[in-house]
């Protein structure tokens, strides 16, 4: 009698085993997929990206992304600020990108060195463009409109 | 955004992986309490306070949000089979062996919340240093020979293997000199001797101690994981290979001065050559295997008991004959998924004492599980080594449990503080 249990109940326990490790294993690629969409999200909406200083093979890559969702963004070295980047070369409250019916607009808050969008000098409220380059301080930051994912 | 939202909304309340390893425990201890013909109702109690248990440590880690989700569940089914199978064996066994889990698990729980306390305070290299040498020369003069091997400590009733908390601390020394390899700056008459350097002197002192202990399993295990740590956080490539060449020359005057070694390579290479002497073992366990065939012959059908060191070394060959392959590669599976997570736990961290502890850890269960399952499938020669959580032993059953204690209690607070802390820096 034992034995037939035990013969059938193998099975039986084989299944709920492999479907116990399916679960985990569906789990653990739901954990990796969300990171992945948080990631892809950022991308597809409109985003600073920030570069970091050239390294040896003379390439640049991006090393963080911060999207522009809030009708008001500041950027500086204060914690008040929504992007906050630790440069000594970058103002407190370093300057502001607003969203405006037409895009977006950065505006330069007084800051002691100055910003450059595309090696020109920041001195009015500007228009971005899907490409620009925001000098600040030793810091490049590429504004991008988003839409498109690892471009 | 929207992306998030409908993967959120899309769960419609899947079976929790914890209904299925109660649901197993379940099945595996019914099963069981009818074994000897008649139903004997204390194997059924142990398989639902199991079961209760593994409810109760998953809600109170939800709970207090201890971190890590999965390395508990994962461990959770792996102590299933372990506990199943060691009362299958034999009911004393699977008592006592109850016993040490109730220990561990309770442990595992104090570990996991209240480690940190102690987290930032020891981090001695020396102190880590001292304490293993320490244990080694309390076996040596209090140990207690158990199968040709001296490496037992005998506490009034209880006697536990010192090498399985060596283990821990020998991880905890590397992290120590990850963190902090400037310690190991010595001067020996006007010249300064480099931190690798002397950490490779460190490291022989204590294989030389397995070796003389007779642990070839532990020495491998050890080595293996200071290889891996000097790899990845040293990056020393040429360093690495110095080391396994002067541990490959030294495991070959090993082999010809010990004869004991000699019979484990010959057992090895061919163990039909001897199978009622020498290749007793290997050829048993090989023998239980392939009568396993791919779905087992059914719990409690087999003849597990032909193994010498069943309950210890060769459970793998038991649970394969009595499971199945399908059974065995669901213990190498879990096992993979359970590095896979310390892994990333180890990423995750940013302080290095932290990030090599975890991966100290991990690849000492990793390292672990391949040593004793390639040994008792043939893979690689037999080294006399736990399978964790699984295998019969007080020692190896509250060593695991402590790694798992302390990975759970770096994925949690620790690594919350941790995140914290670079960010308020980066911040100023």
């Amino acid at each position: 009698m034992y034995e037939i249990i035990a013969m059938t109940t193998k099975y039986i326990l084989i299944f709920v085993i492999y479907l116990f490790l399916y679960k985990i294993a569906k789990l653990i690629y739901l954990d990796i997929k969300m990171m992945f969409v948080w990631e892809d999200s950022k991308v597809i909406n409109p985003h600073l990206r920030i570069l970091s200083s050239i390294d040896q093979k003379g390439q640049e890559t991006v090393n963080e992304i911060f999207p522009l969702i809030k009708a008001l963004t500041t950027i500086g070295r204060s914690l008040e600020c929504e992007v906050v980047i630790s440069d000594p070369h970058i103002s407190s409250k370093h300057l502001q990108i607003n969203k405006t019916a037409q895009g977006f607009t950065i505006l330069d808050l007084g800051s002691v060195n100055g910003t450059f969008i595309n090696d020109e000098k920041l001195t009015k409220p500007m228009l971005l463009n899907d490409g620009d380059v925001i000098h600040l301080g030793i810091t490049k930051l590429v504004f991008s409109e988003g839409g498109k994912l690892h471009g | 955004m929207d992306k998030i939202v409908s993967i959120n909304s899309k769960k419609s309340k899947p079976i929790s992986p914890i209904h299925l390893v109660a649901l197993i425990d379940l099945i595996l201890f019914a099963l069981l309490s009818f074994k000897s013909g008649s139903f004997v109702p204390l194997t059924l109690i142990l398989g639902v306070s199991k079961a209760t248990l593994n409810y109760l440590s998953y809600y109170i880690l939800r709970k207090f949000k201890l971190g890590d989700r999965y390395i508990f569940l994962i461990v959770a089914l792996i102590l299933s089979f372990g506990l199943a199978m060691q009362l299958r064996l034999s009911t004393e066994i699977g008592i006592k062996q109850f016993i040490w889990f109730l220990i561990g698990i309770s442990l595992f729980m104090l570990i996991s919340s209240g480690y940190k306390i102690m987290h930032k305070y020891i981090r001695s290299i020396w102190f880590f240093y001292a304490l293993i040498i320490f244990l080694f020369i309390m076996t040596q003069m209090i140990g207690v020979r158990i199968n040709g091997a001296k490496n037992w400590i005998m506490l009034g009733k209880f006697s536990f293997q010192p090498s399985e908390f060596i283990k821990i601390i020998f991880v905890f020394f590397m992290a120590s000199f990850i963190s902090n390899s400037e310690a190991l700056r010595l001067k020996i008459a006007d010249r300064v001797l480099p931190p690798k350097w002397t950490l490779m002197v460190m490291v022989f002192v204590v294989l030389g101690f397995f070796v003389l202990q007779r642990e070839f399993g532990t020495a491998l295990l050890i080595f293996m994981v200071y290889l891996a740590i000097v790899y990845v956080f040293e990056k020393a490539a040429v360093f690495i290979a110095l080391n396994a060449v002067f541990a490959s020359l030294g495991a070959i005057v090993a082999i010809q001065i010990m004869p004991h070694l000699q019979a484990r390579i010959d057992s090895w290479l061919n163990p039909y050559a001897d199978i009622a002497g020498k290749g007793y073992q290997i050829t048993q366990s090989l023998f239980a295997i392939g009568s396993g065939s791919f779905f087992g012959t059914g719990l409690g059908l087999g003849y597990p008991h032909f193994i010498p060191n069943v309950e210890t070394d060769f459970i793998f060959s038991a649970i394969c004959e009595e499971m199945g392959l399908f059974g065995g590669l669901a213990i190498i599976i879990l096992f993979a998924l359970l590095v896979y997570r310390g892994i990333k736990i180890c990423l995750r961290l940013r302080d290095p004492f932290s990030k090599s502890l975890a991966f100290g850890l991990t690849t000492t269960i990793g390292f672990q599980t391949l040593i004793i399952i390639g040994g008792v499938t043939k893979a690689i020669p037999l080294t006399g080594i736990t399978l964790p959580f699984v295998s019969y032993g007080g020692s190896s059953l509250i060593s695991s449990f402590l790694i798992l204690g302390i990975l759970q209690a770096l994925s949690g607070s620790i690594l919350t503080e941790e995140v914290f802390e670079v960010e308020k820096i980066d911040n100023e």
